[in-house]
């Protein structure tokens, strides 16, 4: 036991506790993570010069080009463009998805383009007209836009059978690469002055139908025993999905320094010198227990930077503690068989170039939990995934999805999964133990599959 | 004496290929054994297998006392042929990590493993990284790792290739050393020279079988080729005079001196005799089989084991 504790310190130490580990773990993606926080806004507003250029309107229903030329003048842009350092996040009503998308939108306002409207003859010919269009660049000044509007854009004689009026709109004609930003604040300004025009000529006021159309609910509140809170939606799809993501990391991340290290031990030719001391076994369940510290590291920093992240937001109550001790079992099965068939792969190669055919099968085992996620986290009562539940070797990962899902399932079946994934992880590592034996002193031509489960009939 | 090793009848086959086969072998305790054998004939997976590190087909095997080396590890030392260091390791640190996989537990590991470097002369380079360090100095913190922990039984698998002469015979002298403690000692190769310079009883292994067995000594004199090693003075001698003497049965040239292989029944002393009185001699000496020779001699004439036993009968 205490030489499997040596091997399995050595191999943590030489893995986690490195200047390119910690670095590549740790600090970059803090470091990525600040700049994202706190650079990102102040170089995202930094949008580069202002687009100045002409916007010609031919406004045939003769009603409302002044009202656009007055929406599009840059007094009108600067003063609807919320200012960044006015924004602040109410940290008790912390925004959803939708809203903060809209936040940031705002939040990235870009320059106020500087359009000059030019309203022109309502007989102007449309095809002469968009002729600027065609020269210059968009950058450099010129004609950006044209807008035509509609005879009957605002006043309609037509109406269908039960007699709701068929009102015309307008057509925007733009020149290439013409910014997104400004084509919909064009195209925002064309729409409101239309809507506004015809609501007045129809002798309503727009502020009224505004009040009467508009319904602002409060947000879902969740009831829990701690009191009321936010119900965040998107939450439902994103605990399962985030809780795999973390063990899949882990146990990959894990798995492949198991991968590095043996075959390293192999090509350095160190292996029999560690074999003079201890068993094959020992030295394999030593390297295992070693990199399922680092699996644990990793699982604890990254999931506890989540936890954190959701005490913040007050919403840490959505994962339950069992949650976390489920979490852990099944990291710990998933681990052990991942990190198994990782070492059996080491043991067979000579050189990390060779382990690529045979790790084939292994990355498959990680990457179809990607797959079933979505379909399993939708349905998580249904036949489908409680079927995948039970199945090794991913039956660990879509577990786990289930309960964290809105629909967790029974105790018995978390329990049943359980022992599925004791048996698997033991069958698999009994497997594995006799090619890593048999493989650590063949050097030579890599084996492929076939001759590995040679290896474990003959052992 | 107790034996430290003990083997009867040891079979092991890779697929096809007969590693080895029906291997006898007894090591009493404290000796000094030396495997020699062509590359490929079985040493290799002898050892592997009194170290418990692959397992026979069929066949006996107790290591000091115990069915397996497993249950004994921690008294033995073992440098493998294939062996290696961690590369990113510093030297101290590799050599205690060793010494704790055996067992040593106690406070004078330090100590311990900074005397033993000094004695190979490393001690400056104990905090360097292996990689660092050449491959005969590796060799070196290989063999400290094989013998930190004082083991009773010192395996070492062809301990001398790559070392440059003087590292050898440092080497050489701490083998001696070690087993002059009462350490049993094996160790195998492929250079016959070394095993004749420090082996008291040396295991000859071709083709998986062991050709011999026995002390230096022994088999020095069932070798003997019963030949005389004659330079004469003038350089002018040929072959038909020098078989023109009684008793010479065949002559042939070895550089600037002749062997003459001797007549059944004559004593080599009445030879020399003979010889020196018919012709001036410059030299004159009995001819000593090397181990080479008679390597030699077993691997080409591919003796049967039948044969050979015979053969082995007859002259012993």
């Amino acid at each position: 036991m205490n030489r499997m504790l040596q091997i399995a310190w050595r191999e943590f130490a030489s893995t986690a506790l490195t200047k390119g580990f910690i670095i590549g773990g740790f600090v970059v993606p803090a470091v990525i993570l600040v700049v994202m926080i706190t650079l990102l806004p102040i170089l995202l507003k930094d949008e580069g010069p202002a687009i100045v250029g002409d916007v010609a309107i031919i406004d045939k229903s003769g009603v409302i080009a002044e009202d656009v030329k007055q929406r599009l003048s840059y007094d009108t842009l600067a003063s609807s463009t919320p200012d960044l350092s006015a924004l602040e996040v109410d940290p008790d009503n912390p925004p959803d998805a939708e809203d903060a998308a809209e936040i940031l939108s705002e939040v990235i306002p870009g320059s106020v383009p500087e359009l000059t409207i030019n309203v022109l003859d309502p007989d102007t010919d449309v095809e002469a007209a968009k002729e600027p269009l065609r020269v210059g660049s968009a950058d450099e000044g010129g004609l950006l836009a044209l807008a035509v509007i509609d005879e009957n854009a605002v006043t309609t004689d037509e109406a269908d059978e039960d007699g709701v009026p068929q009102f015309g709109a307008y057509q925007l004609f733009v020149k290439p690469k013409l910014k997104d930003k400004v084509q919909s604040t064009i195209r925002r300004s064309l729409t409101e002055s239309i809507r506004e025009s015809r609501l007045e000529q129809a002798g309503l006021s727009p502020a009224m139908i505004d009040s009467l159309t508009s319904v602002n609910a409060e947000r879902t509140k969740l009831v829990t025993e701690e009191g009321e809170r936010d119900e965040f939606e998107g939450m439902n799809m994103l605990l399962p999905g985030g809780f795999m993501i973390l063990m899949m990391m882990a146990v990959m991340i894990g798995g492949q320094y198991l991968l590095t290290t043996t075959v390293e031990e192999k090509s350095s030719r160190v292996v029999e010198v560690l074999l003079s001391a201890v068993s094959p076994m020992q030295l394999m369940t030593g390297k295992i227990i070693g990199q399922l510290m680092v699996g644990l590291l990793i699982m604890v920093v990254y999931g506890g930077v989540g936890i954190t992240g959701l005490l913040f937001a007050a919403m840490a109550d959505v994962i339950e503690p069992m949650t976390l001790v489920w979490l852990l079992l099944f990291f710990l099965l998933a681990y052990v068989q991942i990190a198994s068939m990782m070492a059996a792969v080491g043991s067979a190669v000579n050189e990390m170039r060779e382990a690529q055919s045979l790790m084939t099968p292994v990355m498959a085992i990680i990457m179809i939990p990607y797959l079933l996620w979505m379909p399993v986290a939708m349905n998580p009562s249904g036949t489908f995934a409680v079927v995948c539940s039970f199945l090794p070797p991913v039956n660990s990962f879509m577990m786990i999805v289930r309960i964290t899902s809105t629909e967790p399932p029974e105790t018995w079946q978390v329990l049943v999964s359980l022992a599925i994934s004791v048996v698997s992880s033991y069958v698999i590592l009994v497997g594995a133990a006799k090619v890593f034996r048999v493989g650590l002193l063949m050097y030579g031509k890599p084996p492929d599959l076939k001759t590995l489960f040679k290896w474990i009939r003959m052992a | 004496m107790t034996d430290a090793i003990r083997i009867a009848d040891l079979h092991k086959s890779f697929g096809e290929k007969r590693a080895v086969q029906g291997m006898d072998l007894v090591v009493p305790e404290g000796s000094l054994h030396g495997f020699i054998g062509p590359n490929g004939a079985g040493k290799t997976t002898t050892i592997r297998m009194i170290m418990s590190i692959i397992f026979p087909d069929t066949g006996e095997l107790s290591v000091l006392g115990k069915k397996s080396a497993v249950e004994s590890k921690d008294r033995i030392g073992y440098l493998p042929e294939e062996r290696g260091v961690y590369k990113k390791m510093k030297v101290l640190p590799f050599i205690k990590y060793m010494a704790k996989l055996k067992g040593v537990t106690d406070s004078s590991l330090d100590k311990k493993a900074n005397a033993w470097l000094e004695r190979v002369g490393l001690s400056d380079v104990a905090q360097k990284k292996c990689e660092e360090l050449s491959k005969g100095m590796q060799q070196k913190v290989q063999f400290i790792a094989s013998v930190i922990h004082e083991p009773e039984l010192l395996i070492l698998d062809e301990p001398f290739s790559g070392l440059d002469p003087v590292n050898m015979r440092l080497l050489r002298d701490l083998i001696r050393e070690i087993n002059e403690k009462g350490t049993t000692i094996i160790f195998s190769t492929h250079v016959m020279a070394q095993a004749e310079q420090l082996c008291d009883n040396i295991v000859m292994i071709h083709k998986g079988e062991k050709v011999l067995d026995d002390p230096l000594d022994a088999i020095r004199s069932r070798f003997d080729p019963r030949a005389l090693l004659f330079e004469p003075m003038d350089r002018g001698v040929g072959e038909s005079e020098l078989i023109a003497i009684d008793g010479v049965t065949h002559a042939e040239r070895e550089g600037d001196s002749w062997a003459l292989q001797l007549e059944d029944g004559l004593a080599p002393a009445d030879a020399i005799a003979k010889l020196a009185s018919q012709i001036h001699a410059l030299r004159v000496e009995v001819k000593r089989p090397s181990l080479e020779d008679i390597f030699v001699e077993i691997v080409e004439d591919d003796f049967t084991t039948g044969e050979l036993a015979e053969s082995l009968g007859a002259a012993s």
